[in-house]
């Protein structure tokens, strides 16, 4: 996959954003999808901004939160391009035009080749340009 | 009617001097259109404060690098006052940017004793189950109790548990302090309507006549506040179901409550199930309604297949 989103270029990348256990994208409107692989099979959750079909959320102020077993997930904002996490404990994840936001530090014009991951973030990290983690690799192929 | 804010909903790893987030910002405008007002436990400041120097710090010594790398590499970069170039702006400062009138409420010395009291004899809020006698969350606790008091109502906004567990909740009540676990609950309490609220009426009042037809008591002017487990999931077209938990005065006197599962089978038809169905006296005639009606759910998302072709697109690149 080739892609440039959140002020980052992408070229041949599987998953170019892995947030915790979800691959984020952002299509050429900006739009932000959210796919879950902590499952047996992928699960879109976040389709173009909006809530995928049959993922439990909550609308909220600026946008939707994302549910589970009625445990608040994260919070999705599509006017900030924003992921903030309730219940996941990672960093926020904010798509800007000139760069990315994560947690509180600032990525900006990196270019990623040839990874599994493009940018990995973590509980208590993050990493550039990361192999896919061996659970997630079947599922995102 | 007052609002104390806990530092968990407040939290944010952006540096707020670059704006706050929407979530945030929208609940100051709700609060404003409400008329309320909010507090800021000093405790509470002090702990966003603390974390926001630190996102500040890094900002100080990314720009500080970046000016030290453009020098090395013989790009003249004239001097400049990082404090200007990045501004370290207050919590409160920011909030009050909003409109949205905001106090900072300091413990008093009795609160602090309270707390203490409360933390060694293990009392309420806390439930005895807690690994660690968290002084802060008491204080924010008691503070919460002493502006309800004084003030006849106030409402606490806090995910934390010793705030909004079991174990606090005969002395919310006594205090008329009422909790909330997060913003959009937050200002349901001062009579405004939440994002997911105002959808979930929507979606009632798509199958309200079906309903009456059934000879269920529900009023027929819907209340606001009396929704609640609220949860949604859109299907292909884009539609609104939902499951909520309904609690209202009965038409005719009395209460009337259940759970409610409204969900667009087809195009055209909408599958209806009430159970759990009990009144004042028990269970309210078999305790379940299943029917079809016919319509159609409110519009949430665009349709799913019109979204996926632009994923689709992009993962084909």
């Amino acid at each position: 996959m080739n892609l440039r989103i959140g002020g980052q270029t992408f070229i041949n990348v599987d998953v170019p954003v892995l947030w915790g256990q979800r691959a984020v994208i952002q299509d050429a409107q900006n739009r932000v999808s959210v796919l879950d692989l902590s499952g047996e099979k992928p699960r879109l959750e976040i389709l173009s901004d909006e809530p995928a079909p049959g993922v439990p959320f909550r609308p909220a102020f600026g946008g939707i939160i994302i549910l589970r077993d009625d445990q608040e997930l994260y919070r999705y904002n599509p006017e900030e391009k924003a992921l903030y996490s309730i219940g996941l404990g990672l960093p926020d994840l904010e798509f800007g035009e000139l760069g990315t936001r994560i947690g509180s530090n600032w990525f900006e014009g990196n270019l990623i080749a040839g990874a599994g991951v493009g940018i990995a973030v973590e509980k208590n990290g993050i990493s550039l340009g990361a192999p896919l983690p061996p659970g997630l690799a079947r599922l995102a192929s | 009617m007052r609002i104390i804010l806990n530092s968990d909903v407040l939290h944010t790893q952006k540096l707020l001097a670059d704006g706050l987030p929407k979530h945030i910002s929208s609940f100051c405008a709700e609060v404003v259109g409400a008329g309320a007002s909010l507090i800021l436990p000093e405790t509470v400041k002090h702990e966003l404060e603390r974390s926001q120097g630190e996102i500040h710090k890094l900002r100080v010594i990314e720009l500080e690098n970046a000016a030290k790398l453009l020098r090395n590499r013989g790009v003249a970069v004239g001097e400049f006052k990082v404090e200007s170039a990045i501004p370290a702006q207050d919590l409160v400062s920011i909030l009050r940017e909003t409109s949205v009138p905001v106090d900072v409420e300091r413990a008093t010395l009795e609160d602090y004793r309270e707390a203490e009291r409360r933390a060694s004899l293990h009392l309420p809020p806390l439930s005895g189950n807690e690994k660690s006698d968290e002084m802060r969350d008491l204080i924010i606790w008691v503070i919460a109790l002493r502006i309800a008091k004084a003030e006849r109502g106030a409402v606490l906004i806090s995910r934390d548990s010793t705030h909004s567990g079991d174990a606090g909740s005969v002395e919310a009540d006594e205090c008329q302090l009422v909790r909330a676990k997060d913003l959009e609950e937050g200002v349901e309490f001062v009579g405004k309507r939440s994002p997911a609220l105002q959808l979930a009426r929507k979606v009632f009042e798509t199958v309200m006549p079906a309903i009456l037809e059934e000879g269920v008591p529900i009023p027929r002017e819907l209340p606001w506040r009396r929704f609640s487990r609220l949860k949604f999931d859109v299907g292909e077209e884009g539609r609104a179901n939902m499951t909520v938990h309904f609690d209202f005065a009965a038409e005719g006197g009395g209460r009337i409550e259940g759970q409610a599962s409204i969900h667009q089978d087809s195009t055209g038809t909408i599958s209806l199930h009430l159970c759990e169905f009990r009144d004042q006296d028990g269970q309210w005639g078999a305790g379940f309604i299943r029917r079809t009606v016919e319509g159609e759910l409110p519009k949430y998302t665009r349709p799913y297949e019109d979204r996926m072709t632009d994923m689709k697109k992009l993962t084909e690149e």
